[in-house]
C-alpha cells in the first residue's frame, strides 16, 4: 500500500509540475519588450513597400556610381523607377561596351522582394545587366573569362540617410574574394544629374596615341609607366627600374568619368610614402595631357599628369614570337569587332572605314608554310566573293624591336580596290610597328596581339591569334 | 487501485480538454486572415499569353523575370530583354509542343512536360571556353540561355533553337523513363572524354558519335542523337549518316538510331520518324512565316 501511495504520490507531482510550466508558458509576461506590435510577415510587407514608395518617389530617379569589382573602375547609372513595375535608366556605359547602343537608354523591370533583407532586383534586362554579361570580359587573367564586369543588378537595403537622399544598399553577389559585398549609394538624383553621365574622357583617351606616362612633382621628376584600360576603367601605373630593365609590380587606380572631360581616380600609389586620395584629372585638349586639379579635395597645381609618348617604355620582344611560325602563324583582325574592338584605335578605323565600306570587313595576316620570311595578307569581303592575296615580306629592325612589311604584290588574286590603298600604304610603312602580345584579353581562349605604328602611335591594330 | 488510476485519467482527461478549448479561443490581438500576401494576378500582355499558351494548356510555368534561386549563382547570367520573350516563346511552342502534341495527343504533353521554363538573357560560359545552351532538371525544368541573342528570323539560329530545345526534352523524356544505358554504352565505349570541345563534330561522327557533344557521356550521346534525329527530315538525317566514311561510324549510330526508335515506341509508343516528320513540316511553316 505504501508502494502504491508513493508511486501515485510522484505521478501527481510530475503532473501538477507540467501544469504549472504549460500555464507559465502560456501567461503574458508583461516585463518582455514588444519590439513590434505587427507580425513578420507584415513587417516585411512594410519595409518593401517603404522601399518601394520611396524610389518612385524621387522626381529625378536615384543616380548611382558603381564600381562592380576590384579590378574595375565606377560605372555610372540614372534609374527612373515607374509605378507600373517598368524602370527607364540611363548610363554612362561607353560604345567599348554597348557597340552601337551607347548613349540610349533602356526600359525594363524591377521589383521589390525579399532576400537576405529587402532587396531591389531588375528583373527583365537593362543597361545596368551589361555588367554581367559574361560574353563581355575584358578583366585580364584566364580564370576571369566569362566573369564580364563582376557586375550586380540585385541590390540588398540596408538603410537611407537622414535626410532620405542616399539609400544604401549592398550587392547580393558576394564576389569569391571578398567576404563582403560592394556597398552601392543610390543618390536621390537632381534635375542635373542626366548630364553627369559623361563619356568625354573615353573618347579623348581613344583618341590620343597609344604609349602613356605618368609624371609627378613641380619638375616632373618621377616618371613612371601608365596604360588606360578603356572597358575596365581603370588606369594603371608601372615604375620602370632602369638598372634591371624590369618593371615594378603594377597599382590599378578605378575611374569614374566625370562632365567636363574630368576623370577622378579614387586612389593612386606612386611610391610606398606617396598614396593619393581622390585624384581629379583634367584634360587638356591642346595637348592631349591629362593634369590633376585636385587631390583629396584640395586644389593642386598640375602636380600630376598623364601624357603621352611617341615611343613604348621598353621594346618588347613580342615581334619574336610573331615571326616564329611555330608559335605564331596566323593573326586574324576584323573590322569593330565586339571583343576587341577598342584595341583597334579610331586612328586605324578612319583608314580602314573606306575599305570596309567597299565589303573588305576582316584581314588576316599568317605566314607561308615555305618561306619564313614572308606574310601572306589575305582579305576577303562580300565583293563579288572576292579574296586579295597581299604578298609581304618582313624584316625586323632589332634595335627597336620593330616589324617592318614591304609590299610583294599580289598572289593569285584580285588587285587591290582604291579604297584599301591607304591601308596598304599604312601596312608597308617603313617604319614598322611595335608588336605586343597582351595574352588572353577576351572570354575567348586566343592570345591578343597588337601592332601599334611607329609613326603614327595612334594608330594600333587588335588581332586575334589563331593559329597554331 | 482501479479506482485510483480510473479518477486520475478522468482529472487528466479534463484538465486537456479544457486546455484544448483555451486553445481554440479567439486571440484579440492575432491580424485577421492569412500574413502571406501573394501579388495579384498579371494584366502584363506577355503574361497572359503566357497563361494561354503554356500555364493554362501545359501547366508549364514560364520563368523570364530574374530569380536568383534558379540559376548557378556562380556564373554571371542575366534576365532576358522583355521584348525578345514572346517571340521565342512562340517559336519554342512551334517546334517542340505542336509536332508532340500532333503525333502523340495533347495528353502526352500535358503529362510529360517540364514544370518550369526558364529563359536566361546571357550566355552561359564554362570555365573550359565552352558554352551551356540548355539545362534539364531531374524531368522538371528546362533552362534555356542565350535568349537575347537569338533571331527569330535567323535560320541558323531557329536551327540551333530546335536542337537546345529537342535535347533538353529527351533529358526530360529519359530522366522520366530511362533508356538503358547498359546497352548504349558498349555501343561506342572508348569514344567519350571530358574534354568533347576539343574534338569536331565530323571527325566524331567517325567515330560513331553524332556530334562532338555526344561524346560527353551516355546522357548526352542519347539526347545529341535525339535532337539530331528530330531537326531533320529523313531524307537529310540518311544522307548526313550515309555520308560517315568509316563504315564502323556508320554503323555505331544507326545501332544508337535504333535504340532510340525503340525507346520512343516501347516506353512511350511513338513512332520517332512520324515525329520527325511532324517537326520538319511544322517547322517548314515556321520558317516561311
Amino acid at each position: 500500500m505504501k508502494k502504491i501511495k508513493y508511486y501515485l504520490s510522484r505521478k501527481y507531482l510530475a503532473f501538477i509540475l507540467v501544469l504549472i510550466l504549460i500555464v507559465t508558458a502560456c501567461s503574458k509576461d508583461d516585463s518582455v519588450q514588444q519590439l513590434s506590435d505587427k507580425s513578420t510577415a507584415e513587417r516585411i510587407q512594410a519595409a518593401m513597400s517603404k522601399l518601394r514608395n520611396t524610389l518612385l518617389d524621387s522626381e529625378f530617379g536615384w543616380f548611382i556610381s558603381y564600381r562592380p569589382a576590384e579590378e574595375t573602375g565606377y560605372f555610372r547609372f540614372l534609374f527612373k523607377f515607374k509605378e507600373d513595375g517598368t524602370v527607364e535608366t540611363w548610363s554612362n556605359l561607353d560604345e567599348g561596351i554597348l557597340g552601337d547602343d551607347a548613349g540610349r537608354s533602356s526600359v525594363s523591370e524591377f521589383e521589390i522582394m525579399q532576400g537576405s533583407t529587402t532587396k531591389l532586383s531588375f528583373t527583365t534586362e537593362g543597361l545596368i545587366h551589361r555588367l554581367s554579361d559574361s560574353g563581355f570580359s575584358p578583366i585580364p587573367g584566364r580564370e576571369n573569362g566569362g566573369s564580364g564586369l563582376k557586375g550586380d543588378f540585385e541590390f540588398l537595403y540596408f538603410g537611407e540617410s537622414a535626410n532620405g537622399d542616399t539609400l544604401t544598399f549592398r550587392a547580393n553577389r558576394t564576389q569569391p574574394d571578398k567576404t563582403t559585398q560592394n556597398v552601392v549609394r543610390f543618390i536621390r538624383a537632381g534635375s542635373e544629374s542626366e548630364s553627369s553621365l559623361s563619356v568625354d574622357p573615353y573618347y579623348s583617351i581613344r583618341e590620343s596615341f597609344v604609349y602613356k606616362e605618368l609624371t609627378y612633382g613641380p619638375g616632373n621628376e618621377l616618371v613612371v609607366k601608365a596604360d588606360f584600360h578603356l572597358r575596365t576603367r581603370v588606369l594603371t601605373t608601372r615604375r620602370f627600374i632602369e638598372e634591371t630593365e624590369t618593371f615594378e609590380d603594377e597599382y590599378v587606380a578605378a575611374m569614374d568619368y566625370l562632365p567636363g572631360n574630368r576623370i577622378r581616380l579614387d586612389s593612386l600609389r606612386l611610391s610606398e610614402n606617396e598614396l593619393f586620395k581622390d585624384v581629379i584629372l583634367q584634360y587638356d585638349p591642346l595637348t592631349g595631357f591629362f593634369k590633376s586639379t585636385e587631390i583629396n579635395g584640395k586644389s593642386d597645381g598640375s602636380r600630376i599628369s598623364v601624357k603621352t609618348r611617341n615611343t613604348p617604355f621598353t621594346f618588347s620582344t613580342d615581334y619574336l614570337s610573331v615571326i616564329d611560325r611555330d608559335e605564331t602563324s596566323d593573326l586574324y583582325f576584323g573590322y569593330r569587332d565586339e571583343d576587341i574592338g577598342d584595341l583597334t584605335t579610331p586612328a586605324f578605323n578612319a583608314i580602314f572605314a573606306d575599305y570596309a565600306d567597299y565589303g573588305v570587313t576582316y584581314f588576316r595576316l599568317y605566314t607561308l608554310t615555305d618561306v619564313a620570311e614572308e606574310y601572306l595578307w589575305i582579305s576577303e569581303g562580300a565583293v563579288g566573293n572576292t579574296t586579295l592575296r597581299q604578298q609581304l615580306e618582313f624584316r625586323v629592325d632589332s634595335d627597336r624591336n620593330r616589324l617592318i612589311f614591304i609590299n610583294k604584290g599580289l598572289v593569285n588574286g584580285e588587285p587591290i580596290d582604291p579604297s584599301g590603298q591607304p591601308f596598304l600604304d599604312l601596312l608597308t610603312d617603313s617604319e614598322g610597328f611595335y608588336v605586343e602580345n597582351l595574352g588572353r584579353y577576351t572570354q575567348f581562349s586566343n592570345d591578343v596581339y597588337t601592332l601599334t605604328s611607329v609613326r603614327n602611335p595612334a594608330i594600333r591594330i587588335g588581332f586575334y591569334h589563331v593559329d597554331p | 487501485m482501479d479506482n485510483i488510476k480510473k479518477n486520475v485519467f478522468v482529472f487528466l482527461s479534463v484538465v486537456a480538454i479544457i486546455i484544448l478549448f483555451e486553445g481554440c479561443d479567439e486571440d484579440p490581438e492575432l491580424t485577421p486572415g492569412s500574413d502571406l500576401n501573394p501579388p495579384p494576378a498579371s494584366d502584363d500582355a506577355l503574361d497572359l499569353w503566357i497563361k494561354d499558351n503554356y500555364v493554362d494548356p501545359f501547366n508549364i510555368e514560364v520563368v523570364y523575370k530574374w530569380q536568383e534561386s534558379l540559376v548557378d549563382q556562380s556564373r554571371y547570367l542575366f534576365p532576358p530583354h522583355k521584348d525578345s520573350v514572346q517571340s521565342i516563346l512562340e517559336l519554342i511552342k512551334a517546334i517542340w509542343i505542336e509536332p508532340y502534341n500532333q503525333v502523340a495527343g495533347r495528353p502526352f504533353m500535358q503529362e510529360l512536360r517540364p514544370s518550369q521554363l526558364v529563359l536566361v538573357g546571357g550566355i552561359n560560359r564554362n570555365p573550359s571556353g565552352t558554352n551551356t545552351l540548355g539545362i534539364a532538371e531531374q524531368g522538371k525544368r528546362i533552362t534555356l540561355f542565350n535568349i537575347n541573342l537569338m533571331d527569330k528570323t535567323n535560320v541558323d539560329d531557329i536551327g540551333e533553337l530546335m536542337l537546345i530545345v529537342h535535347h533538353e526534352y529527351a533529358h526530360i523524356l529519359h530522366q522520366s523513363k530511362p533508356f538503358d544505358e547498359e546497352v548504349w554504352g558498349e555501343i561506342t565505349p572508348e569514344g567519350y572524354t571530358a574534354q568533347w570541345f576539343n574534338e569536331d563534330d565530323d571527325s566524331s561522327r567517325e567515330e560513331g558519335f553524332i556530334s562532338a557533344y555526344a561524346r560527353s557521356n551516355e546522357n548526352e550521346d542519347f539526347a545529341e542523337m535525339v535532337a539530331q534525329m528530330l531537326t531533320r527530315n529523313r531524307i537529310a538525317w540518311n544522307s548526313l549518316i550515309d555520308g560517315i566514311w568509316s563504315y564502323e561510324g556508320r554503323l555505331d549510330i544507326r545501332q544508337k538510331e535504333q535504340l532510340v526508335a525503340s525507346y520512343y515506341r516501347d516506353e512511350y509508343g511513338l513512332n520517332v520518324y512520324e515525329l520527325q516528320d511532324s517537326i520538319y513540316n511544322v517547322t517548314t511553316r515556321a520558317l516561311r512565316r
